[in-house]
């Protein structure tokens, strides 16, 4: 009886999941797998958010233990601005790309005088998804940064480690299984860009076609092809989660 | 407890809710006002997606009382299924090659030099009629035309809107669409492409079969083929459905 709501609770999640997979005949897999569109569209939504994840590590791990350590209104602030993008309709944030870095947008111009135009290109596909990516990513690794014992850190600069030693070899580690489902977390929500996506990088088959944006196109002319692709989603997602997970483990053994 | 929601929407106006192709925007807006002013205490409810988005979301059972779709494909599969009645032709268009206000007019020839082109998914009509004048039109300029073309397109779009959305912005620079787009959407013109080179294009509608107010589509169907509705269509640029 304990367990009703939580075996509820899944079942509400997962009816879609199995109504989806239930549908699809390994044929129709085997067929989409088969068409070079949603090979190219595999590719290119791997390549794409795993660059993405890539960057929003780099840029967001520096970040979101700058905003751990915050404190007070600052804090409060800064928090609020990481916040403010996850709660932003997918709509918002492709005009606000295209505002920005259109043709016409407020830094086109500036573009173009290096030769660069971002809409339409696979690069304006991975800045996308690093703009949703981060945001959740920052926030969960603050989450767990904050975890981390202040006179963990101490101890370790009284034994002679510099800040930045101290950094790597206490926090990182100690926040390490947050940060692997922080990665997690931002890397899904960037495989699953769609709105902006359209809006910004348009849909081109090899170029800014994302498995997303395959599935929109098919399911307007097969319902087939579109649930075979979106078991192939499904299935790539859950194959980075479990790597993740098991990367989580291994983290927190070692911790 | 529905039969209560029905009793008190139906002392409101009657709604007829007609799905129709994105171009067909502005045109039925003008219809639906002077359809509503012939037939006092009716609603006519607009709209308007990609042909065949709008055939799909029918095909899933979609409510609504009449589908205008800018070709005959999506109207005979849906037709094939029982889920509309039989189709009729009430207009025409033509493509363009649509381009930015005080930009060059690009011409068929000069394609694959207008820079970046949007053009539809070939799924929906005017996307599949875009293929139809670059097949006729490779016939003439060769396959290196065809393929300088072709690299020139850096997005396919659901709807005709979206493809048009795309040069309004100033994002690309060219974009094939049909005539009455380019007449309705500000701050982009059209150069018409050679007759001998345009597909047939002919908007097709049909009375959905579950319709809920089947007379009231038929009423619809008939003003739109009409005089009046003719007459609304030609204003906005579409050519006769026959």
């Amino acid at each position: 009886m304990r367990h009703l709501p939580f075996v509820l609770c899944l079942g509400v999640l997962f009816l879609p999941l199995a109504g989806l997979v239930a549908g699809t005949s390994p044929g129709e897999i085997a067929e989409a797998l088969g068409r070079p569109s949603t090979r190219a569209a595999i590719g290119l939504s791997l390549s794409t958010s795993l660059v993405a994840l890539l960057i929003v590590i780099l840029v967001g791990t520096p970040a979101a233990w700058a905003l751990s350590r915050a404190r007070g209104a600052t804090g409060r602030a800064a928090r609020l601005a990481f916040e403010l993008p996850v709660v932003l309709p997918p709509a918002v944030l492709g005009i606000a790309l295209l505002e920005t870095f259109g043709r016409h947008g407020l830094f086109g111009p500036l573009l173009a005088l290096g030769g660069v135009s971002l809409p339409f290109t696979a690069t304006a596909v991975v800045l996308t998804q690093v703009l949703v990516g981060a945001p959740l990513y920052v926030l969960t690794a603050a989450t767990a940064f904050r975890a981390v014992d202040d006179d963990l850190l101490l101890v370790a600069r009284t034994l002679g480690a510099g800040p930045s030693r101290a950094w790597a070899t206490i926090a990182l580690p100690c926040a390490a299984p947050g940060l692997v489902a922080a990665a997690g977390l931002g890397w899904a929500r960037a495989l699953g860009e769609f709105g902006a996506t359209l809006l910004f990088a348009g849909n081109l088959e090899g170029r800014t076609q994302t498995l997303p944006l395959a599935i929109y196109q098919a399911f307007e002319h097969d319902m087939g092809e579109a649930r075979a692709i979106a078991v192939v989603l499904v299935v790539l997602a859950v194959a980075v989660l479990g790597a993740l997970t098991a990367a989580g483990a291994g983290t927190w053994r070692e911790a | 407890m529905i039969a209560l929601l029905v009793l008190g929407c139906s002392r409101g106006p009657t709604p007829v809710v007609v799905v129709a192709a994105s171009s067909l925007t502005e045109a039925f807006g003008d219809l639906e006002q002077a359809f509503e002013a012939q037939n006092p205490g009716v609603d006519v409810q607009l709209s308007f997606a990609g042909s065949q988005t709008l055939a799909t979301q029918i095909h899933h059972g979609l409510p609504a009382d009449v589908f205008a779709s800018a070709d005959l494909e999506h109207l005979s599969g849906l037709q094939a299924e029982g889920r509309v009645g039989e189709p009729r032709a009430f207009a025409g268009n033509a493509l363009v090659v649509a381009v930015r206000e005080g930009h060059e007019p690009v011409a068929i020839a000069s394609l694959p030099h207008a820079g970046s082109l949007v053009v539809g998914v070939p799924e929906v009509p005017v996307g599949r009629y875009t293929i139809a004048l670059l097949d006729a039109a490779t016939a003439r300029y060769g396959d290196p035309w065809r393929d300088a073309v072709e690299r020139a397109v850096v997005s396919r779009e659901g709807n005709v809107r979206l493809v048009l959305a795309k040069v309004a912005a100033g994002e690309a620079d060219a974009a094939v669409v049909y005539a009455t787009d380019a007449a309705a959407v500000p701050g982009v013109v059209g150069s018409p492409v050679p007759a001998d080179l345009a597909p047939s294009i002919r908007y097709h509608h049909a009375r959905l079969t579950d319709s809920p107010q089947p007379e009231l589509a038929a009423r619809w169907l008939a003003f739109v083929e009409g005089p009046e509705g003719q007459r609304l269509l030609a204003a906005r640029g579409f050519l006769g459905g026959e």
